[in-house]
């Protein structure tokens, strides 16, 4: 089934008429986009409506070049700065001006009065729990995507290996990963690339300002984002020329026995570990989620000064890891 | 090269717009104010957390709140160390999951009574505050915004000197058989080196067809840009339109430029780049405490019988936290609202006017000024990369 179909079969179990998204991994979640990425959040605004009557996807594009070959240039709205302009866009839209049920993932009180006006008999609900479900079944193109982007990561974090040396700066060290991102085609990162000392003062995530030292132990992370899949992976390493990767923190293998289907993601989380879906960019899972073969589970555990993280497939036995320098 | 606006004091820069966002609560008769937008948090805080994508960035989301005649914000973060040392103990917080029903009744556990603003709310953080009246946390921002003080525009003139710098180093690298995403490559690499707080925006090295016919679809008639760069192979005689953003202490730059690739500039692009030039030149003349944005637009005039900016966006936008924010010149706001407009001293413009002639593609180069007491100041200063100026 598309993903699209799968979409709207949730639609038409919990009686919701349209979708509005704002967030570009639940736009590419039901369509192929690829919009220009920017860092950060944005907010909500009304980038990709699904109408569940016409089973059609509208998308805020000025072009049909980043949608999906073939798509239905009539389903691309315009880019406006005019609030009228947009309410009008929208209403223009087969299927909004009688919606009953609309779902949405997010919301701003400026958004809030212009829906009313495209949609004035909706009840508006969240979005969260249906991308949510769809996000939880095995997908076997969420599989070859996010293995796609792994290779990615996997290419960023060997490059830094190489450049860590004593005296190179984190900051140096993350221009050498979207370097090396660029030389596979990718310019768009899951996040920019992190080397950070692992002392007991510091996060692994904002490094300080000063040079690495021989010797020191550092947690280098890389995550690429390639054509709109997402992996990411994390390793620390001992300061030298070369520097020395170090074994997983201790209690890693045993975390990542334990991730097999049925387990729960409250149970891993107990452990320490951060767990959390990993396909159109970070899929958070609740703790109540129980992981089932064919899923892609990003796993996080740090112990004293070694810090590892991977991209799993789980199965029915021992996980797969999918990410490697 | 561009004169520094003052001696940068980040402290005072955070005191100052703290002081900003309190005078824009009283006015607006605002009690509280719920930031959940990560350039607004940053505005409010002056925090950092890890450049992202969209969603991640959603899901460690700090959230900071304000409270009238507050001494400073409250901060909710998972990366402490990305707060302020100024910031003190009490105001700064463990991160509160406002992605989640259980965070958002956390949240708003924590906020009084009295008239409440939020700028943008996750679904679940929505839900918990539909029982109270909610207002748009921009009736506070974008007054206090609006104008920069000097802290903040040198902020700006120094990140665009940091992009300015990176692109130097790409320029040469544009020759045929290179890839667009080298580009992109070299450019990150360079701005990470030169100091840069962090990426933007995936830099755009866009090739641009001769004719709009020739494609991409355009909703519009208009030449589209931008479009994500793809790993595709630069050719002798490509016109190349460039957009670049960093950011340097949460200040936003943007750069644009028009490069030739692998030929000297003709007799057209010269013209191209002379109107362009004339373009900015007859707005920059007009821009000083007073003016109206109906004034700039009025000034830019017309470019072969067309209004020589692409309609979608803008003859001018504002630039601070946000790569685009108020104020907006020549937007599809429309006439009354560019009459409404009145520039005053701290205001930053980013020209970006298009010069288009169908079937020899174009020109688009931005350029950054803010406004001074009788006039303007330069922050952006690419004189050396504007294909054209030379001869």
């Amino acid at each position: 089934m598309s993903r699209l179909a799968a979409c709207i079969d949730l639609m038409a179990r919990d009686a919701l008429d349209v979708l509005v998204l704002g967030r570009e991994a639940n736009a590419r979640t039901v369509t192929e986009v690829s919009r220009l990425w920017l860092a950060g959040t944005r907010p909500f605004s009304p980038g990709c409506v699904v109408v569940r009557r016409t089973a059609a996807v509208h998308v805020l594009a000025n072009t049909d070049a980043v949608v999906e070959s073939g798509f239905p240039v009539e389903r691309l709205y315009g880019i406006t700065w005019n609030p009228e302009k947009l309410l009008a866009a929208l209403g223009a839209i087969d299927g909004l001006q009688d919606a009953r049920r609309v779902a949405v993932d997010g919301m701003t009180p400026m958004m809030s009065a212009l829906l009313a006006g495209a949609m004035p008999a909706a009840e508006v609900v969240d979005a969260g729990p249906l991308f949510a479900e769809l996000w939880s079944v095995p997908d076997p193109e969420k599989r070859a995507g996010v293995e796609g982007a792994a290779t990615v990561a996997g290419c960023g974090l060997g490059a830094m290996v190489t450049a860590l040396r004593p005296d190179v700066t984190p900051r140096e060290l993350r221009g050498v990963c979207a370097a090396a991102f660029a030389s596979q085609g990718v310019t768009t990162p899951a996040f920019e690339a992190v080397a950070a000392p692992l002392d007991d003062s510091s996060s692994t995530w904002l490094p300080p300002e000063r040079a690495f030292v021989d010797g020191e132990p550092v947690g280098l992370r890389a995550g690429a984002l390639h054509d709109g899949w997402e992996a990411s992976l994390a390793r620390t390493y001992v300061v030298g020329s070369p520097s020395i990767e170090q074994p997983a923190p201790a209690g890693w293998d045993e975390l990542v026995a334990a991730c097999v289907a049925g387990a729960s993601v409250g149970d891993l989380r107990r452990r320490g570990a951060v767990v959390h879906g990993a396909g159109r960019g970070v899929e958070p899972w609740p703790d109540s989620l129980v992981v089932a073969p064919g899923l892609m589970m990003a796993l996080e555990y740090r112990n004293g000064a070694r810090l590892r993280q991977d991209i799993l497939r789980i199965t029915d036995r021992h996980p797969v890891v999918i990410t490697t320098p | 090269m561009t004169e520094p606006v003052c001696a940068l004091d980040l402290a005072r820069l955070r005191r100052d717009r703290v002081a900003k966002l309190d005078d824009a609560m009283e006015a607006a008769g605002v009690d509280t104010v719920v930031l959940c937008a990560q350039q607004n948090v940053s505005y409010a805080t002056g925090t950092r957390v890890p450049a992202a994508d969209h969603v991640r960035a959603s899901w460690w989301r700090a959230v900071a709140v304000l409270e009238l005649g507050a001494p400073w914000p409250h901060l909710y973060t998972d990366f402490p160390e990305g707060a302020p040392d100024d910031l003190p103990d009490e105001f700064l917080h463990r991160a509160i999951e406002v992605e989640t029903a259980a965070g958002a009744r956390e949240l708003t556990d924590k906020i009084g009574g009295g008239r409440l603003a939020i700028d943008d709310a996750p679904f679940p953080l929505w839900d918990a505050l539909r029982p109270r009246e909610v207002v748009d946390a921009s009736a506070v921002l974008a007054p206090a915004k609006l104008t920069k003080t000097p802290d903040e525009l040198e902020c700006i003139r120094q990140a665009q000197a940091v992009n300015e710098q990176a692109m130097r180093a790409v320029r040469p690298l544009a020759v045929p058989g290179a890839r667009a995403t080298d580009l992109s490559g070299a450019f990150l690499q360079a701005i990470a080196e030169l100091g840069a707080t962090a990426n933007t925006v995936d830099p755009v090295f866009q090739v641009m067809p001769r004719s709009v016919a020739d494609g991409p679809y355009s909703v519009t008639g208009e030449p589209v840009f931008p479009i994500p760069t793809r790993a595709s192979e630069l050719g002798a005689g490509d016109v190349m339109w460039i957009d670049s953003g960093i950011n340097l202490h949460g200040y936003a730059s943007d750069f644009g430029a028009t490069w030739i690739v692998g030929r000297e500039v003709d007799d057209v692009e010269r013209d191209q780049f002379a109107r362009w030039r004339a373009i900015v030149d007859r707005a920059l003349h007009r821009v000083m405490p007073g003016a109206t944005a109906a004034d700039l637009v009025e000034a830019a005039g017309l470019d072969h019988g067309r209004r020589p900016w692409l309609s979608y966006f803008y003859l001018a936008h504002g630039i601070g936290t946000d790569s685009a924010e108020m104020p907006f010149v020549g937007t599809d706001l429309g006439d009354a609202f560019d009459a409404a407009l009145t520039l005053q001293p701290g205001m930053v413009l980013v020209f970006e006017p298009v010069v288009w002639d169908d079937g020899r593609a174009g020109h688009r180069s931005e350029e950054i000024v803010a406004v001074s007491a009788d006039g303007y100041v330069r922050l952006s200063a690419r004189a050396e990369l504007d294909e054209g100026a030379a001869s």
